[in-house]
């Protein structure tokens, strides 16, 4: 929760240019033809956004993947995560080996993550 | 122009996979290798001891479930925070022919988040600092609008 908060204004700057890439004709023709503020958001704003939000929610997501200030300052270690455990394991133990085992982990996980959200959203959203 | 864009290239590819050629090298070479005045770039010896201990640790399936909890949850969260930001800053309409209202191509959205990217991506930019591929990718969003 602290971390969406946190990176709030960096999320809502990219959806802002991402709405502000849709043209304004698009929602005059809507108009002209009769289409309410929710058959406009649902048929032109979402559709036209998604690459915005695909972009939004990939950058945030292997972000939020790496994330161990927040959750070590925050809840000590009630909330381990893969990095908290990569970072416990190479300053406390004294074993870089584990600590860059377990950080290759974190890395295949944040490419596995990203490869089924870019193939769920759909290859023309990465051509875009 | 095509040896500089070459060479570019193998600079990049270098810088972005030297660090993860580390990382792997360092968790499958055994002690003897890394703990050394003189480590050796390439390994001598694989070690897979290592991994078999982070795997048989018993934690690791629990520690991977919680990173994509909160990253997904992380993530959906600050789109749903934003989301209905943005979309009330995109769909501001200010009214110009109120009194004391900015003239038209005055103070605009769009300058507005220009100026706001611009602080954001300074502040994010410096050395150090966790988000350089935010930033820099927001310095470009931001010279777009302009």
């Amino acid at each position: 929760m602290a971390d969406a908060w946190k990176v709030t204004p960096l999320v809502m700057l990219i959806l802002l240019a991402g709405l502000q890439a849709i043209p304004r004709e698009l929602y005059e023709a809507a108009r002209t033809d009769g289409a309410g503020p929710w058959q406009q958001f649902w048929r032109i704003t979402l559709p036209l956004l998604r690459p915005a939000l695909t972009m939004a929610f990939i950058i945030r997501g292997v972000d939020a993947f790496r994330i161990f200030a927040l959750p070590l300052a925050l809840v000590g270690r009630h909330l381990p995560v893969l990095s908290t455990f990569a970072y416990v394991e190479y300053l406390e133990y004294g074993n870089p080996h584990t600590s860059a085992a377990s950080s290759t982990l974190l890395l295949v996980m944040i490419l596995m993550t990203v490869g089924a959200y870019l193939r769920l959203a759909g290859p023309e959203e990465v051509v875009q | 122009m095509k040896v500089g864009r070459g060479l570019f290239l193998i600079v990049l590819i270098l810088g972005a996979a030297g660090p993860l050629y580390l990382l792997l090298k360092v968790s499958v070479s055994p002690s003897a290798e890394v703990m050394t005045p003189h480590p050796v770039l390439l390994p001598h010896a694989v070690t897979w001891r290592f991994w078999e201990r982070v795997l048989a640790s018993g934690q690791i399936t629990a520690l991977l479930w919680k990173s994509l909890g909160v990253a997904s949850g992380g993530a959906l969260l600050a789109l749903a925070f934003a989301g209905p930001a943005a979309y009330s800053l995109a769909h501001t309409h200010l009214d110009h022919s109120a009194p004391g209202a900015p003239r038209p191509g005055g103070v605009r959205t769009p300058r507005l988040a220009v100026i706001l990217g611009r602080i954001y991506a300074g502040h994010l930019s410096h050395p150090g600092s966790q988000d350089h591929a935010a930033a820099s990718l927001l310095l470009s969003l931001s010279g777009k609008l302009v």
